[in-house]
């Protein structure tokens, strides 16, 4: 029961007034930031960061995580009711979620999508309450080889299983890597890759690379696509909630199997795009009534949306214990969090309880009271998408800009910003995943730090990463994931094949 | 305007350009093994032989496959610049002209020009968005912006 009062401990440090009052604003800020475009929540996270430098760090967690809990359920209305996913998390949600609302069940469609949502982000948060000490007690046993096991687990799970090109992912993983790597080197001290310029010693700011590449790149891209935005009018009453509400238990199995899928693919590093999309699919296969799927099937909304908090809110945890964070607005975080002067990790547990428990407790509430806000706030929010694009995006831009340069008030960030805008346009229009790039530059230096001091304990033999069964399974298991495109391809090549010979 | 294949092509290709030059930065330190173990060359060169080599792979794939249709419907371009380049101008001026003056001069165009605002409406967009920055940056949350010569004229802090 330890846990138990840890979590007491933890309200009471999230239920003061200065908190509420942080959550709110995180969510409405949040919210604001998921329905405006190219403004979402690994970007919105990074531009708040600069500013919480001054804040106690629980106070400043709470505060981006609530962001984060808001943009996720902006991001959702715009798919409902515009047809525009506000994250790309939220695109499975457009497949069903707009249908509805083009048959006037607008106010249906959002009411089940932020209680879904809702329902989503409280199973992650309970599996994270229950198993959060497990797996730091668990972790505490890592050695520097386990933990590059576990970073390297991660990337080769972008690549093996992040859905995109896997060429293309390694390409942008590898981008992340070597961005990483500019500036001083934490072991010898010496200068990398700075070619003599003096703004590289600082390094390259991975919150410069969010702010470009999410930022502006987005804009660019929307820039590039000429489709009106029509929406569909919309006003929540309190009777379509209940009715809403009254609806969920039929969509009981939906609720637990998308939020099963959810858990699992914000606590691995899958990541909630991965997790709506795969919830949408499992739905699609199984559902009784597949066949409505793609008109409008509410079930089709309550599955990604589902999905897509379970694993919003569960990606926090192996961020917190095992410094590995489960999509790129995690990642952005746990930068946030060396920043403060934290270390992810198992210690961390140990040594600032206040915060972990703090930041646990604030997840129950500040999800419950994402959900009030939006439900309250929708048409208020939904009327800022009217605003036409060529107002909107000047705007956009220079809050990006004014945010990259209070990052340090550099005046080389300001043409390293423009230079990751444009290759994030570029990355968006040729299909490169942006999310592996942000998170090798968050975990380069660890990354690097666990392999030289591996090879350091091994006297430069790789067989430390398979010198006891732990570290053995997990590094097998990244390189398995790793080859997943290629064996995939070869299993299916040998599925005709023997069939013909069957023939 | 490129098409696709030849975009996918030079993209590859440039992401290759980054390997090498990770690597060319790699060998000015020790790749080896070092006094602390691994040098501090160790880990760059191998991510940038691997980049080097990922970015030629896709390179190599692309220019094998057929043409892939275009890089982007006609005009998309001349917006996707419009929009750019004025905010490059804009990000660039910060640092030398400090933030308020670019800032007025960039909303006051896109405005007019992109969002076809009439006169009131651009100059209330392009004055009070500044006015805005300010107090909440610098009043309310003690965040410092961009100062240039216009501010230190004024005594603006």
């Amino acid at each position: 029961m330890e846990g138990f009062a840890a979590l007491l401990h933890g309200f009471e440090v999230a239920l003061t007034l200065h908190h509420v009052t942080l959550m709110v604003a995180g969510v409405l800020v949040g919210i604001l930031v998921g329905v405006l475009p190219g403004l979402g929540a690994p970007n919105g996270v990074a531009l708040l960061l600069p500013l919480t430098f001054a804040m106690q760090p629980v106070s400043a967690i709470i505060l981006l995580s609530s962001m984060y809990w808001g943009a996720l359920l902006g991001g959702s209305t715009t798919s409902i009711l515009f047809n525009i996913p506000g994250e790309p998390s939220s695109v499975a949600t457009t497949f069903d979620g707009h249908p509805m609302a083009k048959q006037g069940k607008a106010a249906e469609a959002l009411s089940l999508a932020f209680l879904s949502s809702g329902f989503g982000a409280l199973a992650g948060v309970l599996v994270v309450t229950f198993v959060a000490d497990n797996i730091a007690g668990f972790a505490l046993r890592f050695s520097p080889a386990e933990y590059f096991a576990v970073y390297l687990l991660a990337f080769c799970a972008f690549i093996g299983m992040g859905g995109a090109d896997p060429l293309k992912t390694a390409v942008s993983l590898l981008l992340g890597l070597a961005f990483a790597s500019v500036g001083m080197d934490t072991v010898s001290g010496e200068m990398r890759l700075t070619f003599g310029q003096d703004e590289l010693v600082r390094g390259i700011s991975f919150l410069v690379a969010v702010i470009g590449l999410f930022g502006i790149g987005e804009l660019l891209a929307t820039a590039d696509e000429t489709e009106k935005v029509e929406g569909v009018q919309a006003r929540v009453r309190l009777a379509s909630v209940f009715a809403a509400l009254l609806a969920l238990p039929r969509h009981a199995l939906a609720l637990v199997r998308s939020a099963a899928i959810g858990v699992w693919m914000g606590l691995t590093p899958g990541g909630p795009t991965a997790a709506s999309f795969m919830s949408y699919g499992v739905a699609r296969r199984f559902s009784r009534r597949r066949d409505n799927f793609g008109r409008g099937e509410p079930e089709g909304v309550v599955s990604p949306e589902t999905a897509d908090h379970a694993s919003g809110v569960s990606a926090l945890l192996p961020m917190l214990a095992l410094g590995v964070p489960g999509s790129a607005t995690a990642a952005v975080m746990m930068g946030g969090l060396m920043i403060w002067g934290l270390q992810p990790g198992p210690a961390l547990f140990e040594d600032r309880p206040d915060f972990v428990w703090g930041l646990i407790a604030s997840m129950y509430v500040a999800n419950l009271v994402a959900v009030v806000i939006v439900l309250a706030t929708v048409p208020l929010f939904a009327s800022v998408m009217r605003v036409p694009f060529a107002l909107l995006a000047p705007l956009i831009l220079v809050i990006c800009l004014v945010g990259a340069w209070t990052i340090a008030g550099a005046g080389f960030d300001m043409w390293l910003v423009l230079g990751f805008g444009l290759v994030g346009y570029l990355f968006k229009k040729l299909d490169y995943p942006v999310a592996p790039l942000v998170l090798a530059m968050v975990l380069g230096d660890r990354t690097e730090d666990a392999f030289r001091q591996s090879m350091l304990m091994s006297q430069g033999s790789l067989g430390v990463f398979w010198a006891n069964p732990l570290v053995a399974s997990i590094t097998t298991f990244a390189l398995l994931l790793l080859a997943w495109p290629l064996l995939a391809r070869l299993l299916r090549g040998a599925a005709p094949a023997t069939r013909r010979q069957a023939e | 305007m490129p098409g696709r294949r030849a975009a996918e092509v030079t993209v590859a290709l440039a992401a290759s350009g980054v390997g090498v030059v990770v690597i060319i930065g790699a060998m000015a330190h020790d790749v080896g093994w070092g006094a602390t173990g691994p040098g501090a060359g160790y880990f760059p060169l191998r991510v940038g032989l691997l980049l080097a080599a990922a970015g030629l792979l896709l390179a190599l794939r692309h220019a094998m496959a057929g043409e892939a249709g275009r890089f982007a419907a006609p005009g998309a371009a001349r917006r996707v610049a419009r929009l750019f380049i004025p905010t490059a101008i804009l990000g660039i001026a910060m640092a030398p002209l400090g933030a308020y003056l670019p800032m007025t001069a960039y909303l006051l165009w896109m405005g007019r020009r992109e969002a076809r605002l009439a006169w009131p409406r651009a100059l209330a967009l392009a004055l009070l968005t500044p006015a805005l920055f300010y107090l909440v940056f610098e009043v309310w949350l003690f965040v410092p912006l961009a100062k240039g010569p216009v501010e230190n004229a004024l005594g603006l802090w």
